[in-house]
């Protein structure tokens, strides 16, 4: 054996590794004699420098004595978790004592429902654009075909905005189609985009209206698309929403920036048919408005409520809670 | 608008039920939102009874006891109407009738009852009590042939549609345009019907001699057409039964006899009419004209309503006897006197009409009509339909005085014509259309084919327009008439086609959407709030020394919040609030919202305010919620500030902290968030001061706001390999005493400096030592890529590091532990 520091490291590293793997009571106690006893190894280690000079033994000894420490408090804990495990094995666990709380927070409603329909509409080849809610005139309503004075306006009761520098006729938008035009003035066909976002109406709230609320429109352009295209492309959104069983019927409805103009209702339980969204081939007088030629480009378009979607979805009937922000609400909607 | 299932069938009979016809109407365009049913729940307790004899109730002034044949039976009930005579036929309930009860407000069984020691066994019925109308003031009077015990049911019944016509389709509201409809749905779906009646529109030239000095002149180019009737000897009454019935079926109240023909053929031919008593029209002519000499004008319902110069008037060349299309005068009303009259139809410009019942914010049915559009050449055959009506009414010979046509515009100039190619429509809708049934559908809506070619197995057709669809003006539309009278439901279904699947979603989109995760993750609750602010609000959450104005509103939902929002602030202090008000056991509050945001700066691109997205998080509390297994802390900055390094590491976003000057709306201990050396965020304890001004009960709240366009802009799109060393990390613990005033930040940068560092953590900090200083407790890693550090390397890195401490912050080493 040689006194040195060398030594004493490996004896401090041979001890905790095998009594790190020790799992009985005999086990530690004889862990305890080997290293510890009074004819152990560290007894003995301290034997074996006390003829050295005092500078060299003071050192080992105090280094020694780390380690002897060191050992004792590893025998200590040890033996108080074996006799903790012990006690655990031969006791009652209750396993269905709640955990750490879960803190995990929410995603709204209606944003969950926006996602889960742009997704659904991106599988089906569609892009995902964004655009102003503060909108002017022009594009809301004139190049839609919606004329000033026209009665269609009653359609959509609009909030007007006061003038922001020269900026004059200001809305905030009443729905999502000002993107169409925006995105057929900066974009060459083929287009197939889905724009969500919000909307306002100046209208009263109750159970099925809010002034403010969010849409999904949706347009295609392309040299060879017809009205049946558009059946089967909102048939199928319909059923990738609300499952393959969902059954969908269109009935004439007009919107002036859509001819011929449709509804698409769904029925995919308890028989009854919920109206969806608005629909139609995008109107000649909206294409030419964008300088695109109708007798070579035509397409379809479409909007529908997302907090409609999301109500009948998720069995909402009141559509004031969405905008209520209240926590039980909101945190139902993990 | 409602119309009685009866009135149509007084044009056209069919075999399927009004539930099918419903629907038929319906997929077709012409919504029907309700059918309302009377008389569905009358039983055989229900039936015609005729008024005998009435006698004072001997115990009560106001009642009477009146005396039924019901045909087989005398019956004495006790009744309170004021409008019982002998002979009258009414609608008498037995006991046992399912009738409405209007003090219940439902529907209850009648009984036997004594009133005032008398019994009663029935009831005479109010139309209320029948639900057939609101009327509840008297008895409802039946028509003389009503036979007695006959019951009610077969003579009153009815099932009413309600319509919902869309504003293109004036021509649906009237009664001659759903037949129409009708007649043409049910030919094309081969549904058996029989058309009984017609509408006869082509009966423009009557001979009347004008008896009468009268003189009309229009002197306005709004309104095209000017036609009247003057009627003598007409005796002023209530109208027949026929009448009214129908009249109330489609919601309106029955008034005398004049009037109510006047609404009967408005509802049946869709052209609005107005009588006028052409007694109290002095001057014997009328002018339709544009003026500003009368401000306020007195109408029919009595209400003084003031004028303007564009609103379009009828005048007796001086004063204004009627707002055209809109409402009649008190000045020329037709009253009970009444005998001569003047039947005016007229036709106007759609916008203007619009335009007056707008800004007098007052709708009529005659208003409704005219500024969807009636057609130039209805006028007559609607004063013949009324002349009609009249002499069949009147109990008086009536005189027909003389007729009156102005037009202002040449009515050809409104003829059009439009083609029709089985080409284009194969194009629009998808699938072949033949021309039988093209030009069936058509004919039947009234188009008038003018031109027809075939060339193989494409046809072109030119088709005249009938003047009641002015909304027809391009091929597409007729596409549409074919195909929404074949129904949509029955035309195909294919897929697109198109080469591209998948497409990349735009990359702020997905960036917003990884953003909710990371929030939801860290425990917080999603919010979207309405973006308008009131005054306070505005003022007390403004960014400080902002100099943008604020958007505002012109007609807010709420005069109050009349301002967009430039930020998410008080929404969010609103939904803490409010929400720890209402469930005060909640002991840890996070909320966030991912909303658009506005200022007044235009931007460029589109010529619009900005507006771009805002992520706002408010948090309160404890960090998290509590239980036996956990006990967690209060949030404070440093929590915050860690969940805000969360989320920008998670997004891949570099950053760093400078100080805050927002103090107008964060305390100090607040900081600006940084990257690639862009402003993108603030966060912080929002001051105590501007909680209680936007009177928020919460205490210690923290809040931080990013600006998502610039923050997004950061985001560095790869993560890239960084190399790793085979080579173990040594660690020390530096304690280092400084002056307050310096922040961790400047000590890291120089600790850094050094090549060697591989981790740095701060493990301890304690603040109160003397002499106005602090210590810093850092855990540094150390670590080379080319060899294992020995304890001389590490020493002598640190000292330099120590040099550098010492000689730019005068950092000292407190001890080593």
């Amino acid at each position: 054996m040689n006194a040195n520091k060398t030594y004493l490291e490996k004896l401090k590293l041979e001890a905790s590794n095998t009594i790190e793997n020790l799992l009985s009571a005999e086990d530690i106690e004889t862990w305890r004699i080997n290293y510890l006893g009074r004819k152990g190894k560290i007894s003995e280690f301290f034997q074996s420098f006390k003829d050295m000079k005092s500078e060299e033994r003071n050192e080992l000894g105090s280094l020694a004595n780390n380690v002897k420490n060191f050992l004792e408090e590893l025998y200590d804990n040890k033996s108080k978790s074996l006799n903790k495990s012990d006690i655990q094995e031969s006791d009652f666990f209750d396993y269905s004592l709640p955990g750490t709380p879960n803190s995990a927070g929410s995603i709204h409603p209606t944003n969950q429902m926006m996602q889960e329909i742009c997704i659904a509409f991106n599988k089906l080849g569609f892009n995902i654009y964004e655009g102003p809610e503060i909108e002017s005139e022009k594009y809301a309503f004139d190049k839609l075909n919606i004329p000033t004075n026209h009665p269609a306006r009653d359609i959509w009761d609009t909030i007007w905005v006061k003038d922001v520098g020269d900026i004059k006729s200001l809305v905030l938008r009443p729905h999502t189609s000002p993107m169409q035009i925006r995105i057929m003035e900066n974009n060459e066909p083929p287009i197939r985009v889905i724009i969500p976002g919000k909307c306002y109406r100046y209208e009263a709230t109750d159970n099925t209206h809010e002034w403010h609320f969010h849409q999904i429109e949706g347009l295609v352009i392309d040299k060879n698309i017809n009205f049946s295209n558009m059946k089967s492309t909102l048939f199928e959104f319909a059923r990738i929403i609300f499952g393959e069983e969902t059954k969908a019927r269109f009935r004439c409805d007009f919107f002036p920036f859509v001819e011929p103009g449709a509804e698409m209702s769904i029925n995919f339980k308890e028989n009854t048919w919920l109206e969806l969204m608005g629909a139609g081939m995008v109107h000649p007088k909206v294409l030419k408005n964008v300088g695109l030629d109708p007798n070579i480009y035509s397409g379809f378009a479409f909007g529908l409520g997302i907090e409609r979607a999301a109500m009948i979805k998720y069995g909402i009937n009141n559509i004031r809670d969405f905008y209520a922000n209240d926590y039980q609400f909101l945190k139902q909607f993990k | 608008m409602k119309i009685p299932i009866s009135w149509i069938k007084n044009y056209i009979d069919f075999n399927i039920s009004n539930e099918d016809v419903s629907e038929l109407l319906t997929m077709s365009g012409t919504e029907v939102s309700d059918i309302i049913k009377i008389g569905n729940d009358w039983d055989s307790n229900l039936i015609v009874g005729e008024i005998k004899n009435i006698k004072k109730h001997p115990n009560a002034d106001r009642l009477s006891l009146v005396s039924i044949d019901t045909a087989t039976d005398l019956i004495e009930v006790v009744c309170g109407a004021p409008n019982i005579t002998p002979g009258q036929k009414i609608a008498f309930a037995r006991p046992g009738a399912n009738i409405y009860n209007p003090r219940d407000k439902k529907m209850s069984i009648l009984k036997k009852s004594s009133i005032r020691g008398v019994e009663s066994e029935g009831m005479i019925c109010s139309p209320l009590e029948l639900k057939y109308s609101e009327e509840h003031e008297g008895i409802l009077v039946l028509p003389k042939e009503a036979k007695n015990g006959q019951l009610l049911n077969d003579l009153l019944s009815d099932d009413i549609f309600d319509l919902d016509i869309t504003p293109n389709r004036a021509d649906c509201l009237s009664v001659m345009g759903i037949v129409r409809e009708l007649i043409t749905i049910f030919s094309a779906q081969k549904i058996d019907h029989q058309i009984l009646n017609h509408f006869d529109l082509e009966k423009e030239i009557i001979d009347i001699k004008n008896q009468i000095d009268f003189k009309i002149k229009i002197n306005s180019t709004d309104c095209y057409r000017y036609s009247g009737i003057s009627i003598n000897s007409i005796k002023i009454n209530d109208s027949p039964f026929w009448i009214k019935d129908k009249l109330i079926k489609s919601g309106l109240r029955p008034i005398n006899n004049i009037v109510d023909i006047t609404n009967f053929v408005m509802l049946e031919y869709g052209q609005p009419l107005h009588a006028f008593d052409l007694s109290k029209i002095k001057t014997k002519f009328i002018e339709v004209k544009k003026n500003n000499l009368e401000k306020e004008f007195i109408a029919l319902d009595n209400v003084n309503r003031e004028l303007n110069e564009k609103m379009l008037r009828i005048t007796d060349g001086n004063k204004t006897i009627a707002l055209a299309g809109v409402i009649g005068g008190d000045n020329s009303e037709i009253d009970s006197t009444t005998s001569n009259i003047f039947l005016e139809a007229a036709c106007f410009d759609m916008s203007n009409i619009r335009q007056t019942s707008k800004e007098l914010n007052l709708s009529t049915d005659a208003s409704y009509r005219f500024e969807r559009g009636v057609p130039y050449n209805f006028t007559i055959p609607s004063l013949l339909r009324a002349i009609t009506l009249i002499k069949e009414t009147n109990q008086t010979h009536v005189e027909i005085t003389g007729l009156w046509d102005e037009q202002s515009k040449v009515v050809n100039e409104t003829k059009k014509s439009v083609q029709f190619t089985s080409k284009r429509y194969k194009k629009i809708i998808g699938e072949n259309i033949s021309l039988e049934k093209a030009k069936n559908i058509l004919k039947n809506l009234g188009l008038t084919n003018v031109q027809e070619k075939s060339i193989d197995d494409e046809f072109e057709l030119k088709l005249n327009i009938p003047s009641w669809r002015q909304d027809l003006d391009l091929e597409d539309d007729l596409i549409e008439e074919i195909a929404r009278i074949i129904g949509y439901d029955n035309l195909s279904s294919s897929p697109m086609q198109y080469a591209e699947k998948n497409i990349p979603i735009e990359k702020n989109v997905e960036y917003r959407n990884q953003t909710r995760l990371e929030m939801k993750a860290m425990g917080y609750i999603e919010v979207i709030n309405y973006p308008v602010l009131n005054e306070s609000q505005y003022i007390n959450t403004k960014i400080t020394n902002s100099s943008q104005n604020p958007i505002e509103l012109i007609n807010p939902i709420n005069q109050d919040n009349k301002f967009m929002r430039s930020n998410l602030r008080s929404g969010l202090i609103d939904n803490l609030s409010k929400n720890s008000k209402k469930y005060p056991d909640i002991e840890s509050w996070k909320f966030y919202e991912l909303g658009k945001t506005y200022s007044s700066i235009i931007n460029p691109d589109f010529k619009l305010p900005t507006q771009n997205y805002t992520l706002g998080m408010i948090a309160n509390g404890l960090v998290a919620k509590q239980n036996w297994a956990h006990n967690p802390n209060k949030v404070n900055f440093y929590t915050f500030k860690g969940e805000i390094e969360r989320l920008l590491t998670n997004l891949k976003i570099n950053y760093n902290f400078t100080k805050n000057n927002d103090s107008k709306y964060y305390s100090k201990e607040s900081a600006t968030i940084i990257s690639n050396q862009t402003i993108v965020g603030s966060f912080g304890f929002i001051r105590k001061e501007t909680l209680l001004n936007l009177n928020a009960k919460i205490k210690n709240v923290l809040y931080a706001e990013f600006n998502l366009e610039k923050l997004f802009e950061n985001i560095t799109s790869t993560n890239k390999f960084q190399k790793i060393s085979p080579y173990p990390q040594a660690t020390r613990d530096l304690s280092f005493v400084v002056d307050k005033n310096i922040i961790a930040d400047d000590i890291i940068k120089i600790i850094n400096e050094n090549p060697l560092i591989s981790e740095l953590n701060v493990i301890d900090v304690y603040e109160n030592l003397e002499n106005g200083k602090k210590s810093l407790t850092f855990r540094l890693s150390y670590q080379s890529f080319n060899e294992t550090l020995s304890n001389k390397q590490i020493e002598e890195s640190q000292n330099k590091t120590l040099k550098l401490l010492k000689k730019n912050l005068n950092v000292e080493l407190r001890k080593q532990i």
